[in-house]
């Protein structure tokens, strides 16, 4: 039973860097926001321009980096696997030394709470027909779905994902969009995008926040009602075109926003 | 693979060959350049039995290859703490390399020379040591450029600083320190002769020795082409494990 409401919740979370001449760079300042416990899974996104801290924001979450304020809780959910929390990073990063099979293999031998089976997994990405090829050469979404299926392995609590579609074309990100909220409903998975495109946050999520940059601070949250609900996924719908200008209009209150990418 | 891609070097080389044959076996068969190329073919016997052509080539080439082997799995073994550029080797080594910006390494060559007995383990030595600094050095550098992502992502997935050097930082090195044995062992095998040459230790530079000193230009020229061929074998070998096993970008 789920003792805590909440999957994911940051307490006032800072992170500065050093500049050159010692001063203080203040990356993410007061960081508060919380992700409530889904029983269907769920899509969050942060919607940030580019410089903003977001990836910083991930690696914090993950535990790459430590934080230098505030607190991060994660809660109980149907996985037992909280301390890792796999990031996959802007330029997807399946290991080209080790063939499809071996990387999700990869993923397996790091942990002892498998929740799915090798074969399985590897056709749940859609990757049954390349189980030997290796990732060199191959597209983003392919690599993409690698490095999914070997986060997948590890059974976490949730999964972040940082900027990895925008290097796709159109066509394979859709199919990813696809593939991400099949999984989040069909396996109860969890996942956190960074992003700067406007529409695919819409899209994508039930649930998304609005960062500002320098320093990187959550200025908004709104939920769209459903993630990769199609109403959203419809550009032309009311709904989704509500949401857009509500989301623009928060953004222009701020300044830093202008590397948001409002087109599809 | 290396013939397709060099094809006009190729000829080229082919055409020096016939020239060789052409010029010194019917034109000019006695001079002091280069042998007449049936007297090379004679004389390869006469390596054999003379100069001992099997026992010091072995001792050459197991010098060379035994120890770019063993000194490339050190450097793997070690990979975590040699990663770090400030432990004890890296320093040790450094400070040695500090003195070969001013005095040619020829030179401090010479020095170990004299130091050191002329036996096969001695020049083992000198090639592992050798070789196992330069393939350090290259992974120190190499591990400096390593793609954040798979690091990003290892440490993500909850791996340790010692595995992700082992698992993540060596693999997507590895390339790049296998293209440089290409060069290294062309290094050691110089390097190697020449000792041998001026110690008289076993080995091919041995027999470059005493053929100088009975002014046997068939037996240099023979050694030469043993040499040359023997250097292109180990390019095509190392060349076929960086594609057969060490495949990745």
């Amino acid at each position: 039973m789920n003792k805590n409401n909440f999957i994911l919740k940051l307490n006032s979370v800072g992170k500065y860097f050093l500049a050159e001449a010692g001063m203080k760079l203040n990356v993410l300042e007061d960081i508060n926001f919380e992700i409530p416990v889904s029983s269907e899974g769920s899509i969050t996104s942060i919607i940030a321009p580019f410089g903003s801290g977001k990836s910083t924001l991930l690696k914090i979450i993950s535990g790459v980096i430590e934080k230098d304020r505030g607190e991060i809780f994660f809660g109980d959910s149907q996985s037992s696997n909280k301390n890792i929390i796999p990031l996959i990073p802007e330029k997807p990063s399946s290991f080209p030394w080790l063939s499809v099979r071996q990387n999700i293999k990869f993923g397996f031998n790091l942990t002892e709470n498998k929740k799915y089976n090798l074969d399985n997994l590897i056709a749940l990405v859609g990757l049954a027909a390349y189980s030997d090829h290796y990732p060199d050469n191959k597209s983003c979404g392919f690599r993409f779905r690698i490095s999914l299926a070997r986060a997948m392995a590890l059974n976490p609590s949730l999964i972040l994902i940082d900027d990895s579609f925008k290097q796709m074309d159109l066509e394979s990100r859709e199919e990813i969009y696809k593939l991400i909220y099949d999984l989040s409903s069909s396996e109860k998975l969890n996942f956190i995008i960074a992003t700067t495109n406007l529409v695919e946050a819409i899209q994508l999520s039930g649930l998304i926040f609005l960062m500002s940059a320098k320093p990187g601070k959550i200025v908004h949250r709104i939920e769209t009602g459903g993630k990769y609900s199609p109403e959203m996924r419809n550009l032309k719908s009311e709904k989704f075109s509500s949401l857009k200008s509500e989301i623009e209009e928060a953004f222009q209150s701020v300044h830093s926003l202008k590397t948001i990418n409002y087109s599809v | 693979m290396l013939i397709k891609k060099n094809r006009p070097v190729y000829y080229l080389v082919v055409s020096y060959f016939l020239l060789w044959i052409i010029l010194f076996e019917f034109i000019l068969p006695v001079n002091k350049i280069l042998p007449k190329p049936s007297i090379v073919l004679e004389s390869f016997s006469a390596l054999w039995s003379y100069y001992n052509l099997p026992v010091n080539y072995l001792s050459t080439i197991s010098a060379i290859y035994v120890s770019l082997f063993l000194s490339y799995l050190l450097v793997k073994v070690l990979s975590p703490y040699l990663k770090e550029k400030d432990n004890s080797i890296t320093v040790f080594i450094n400070s040695l390399e500090w003195f070969s910006q001013f005095i040619p390494g020829i030179i401090i060559g010479l020095l170990l020379i004299f130091w050191f007995p002329a036996t096969g383990y001695v020049e083992f030595v000198f090639a592992f040591v050798t070789a196992f600094a330069s393939i350090m050095i290259k992974f120190q550098n190499e591990s400096d450029t390593a793609d954040e992502e798979y690091i990003l992502s290892a440490r993500s997935l909850g791996l340790n600083e010692n595995e992700v050097t082992k698992k993540i930082i060596w693999k997507n090195v590895e390339p790049k320190l296998i293209e440089h044995m290409f060069d290294l062992h062309l290094y050691l095998w110089g390097m190697l002769i020449v000792f041998e040459f001026i110690k008289g230790g076993p080995g091919l530079g041995e027999i470059f020795r005493k053929a100088l000193e009975y002014d046997d230009l068939s037996a240099i020229f023979s050694v030469f082409l043993i040499t040359g061929i023997s250097v292109y074998l180990g390019t095509i070998l190392l060349k076929y494990i960086r594609k057969k096993f060490v495949f990745w970008k």
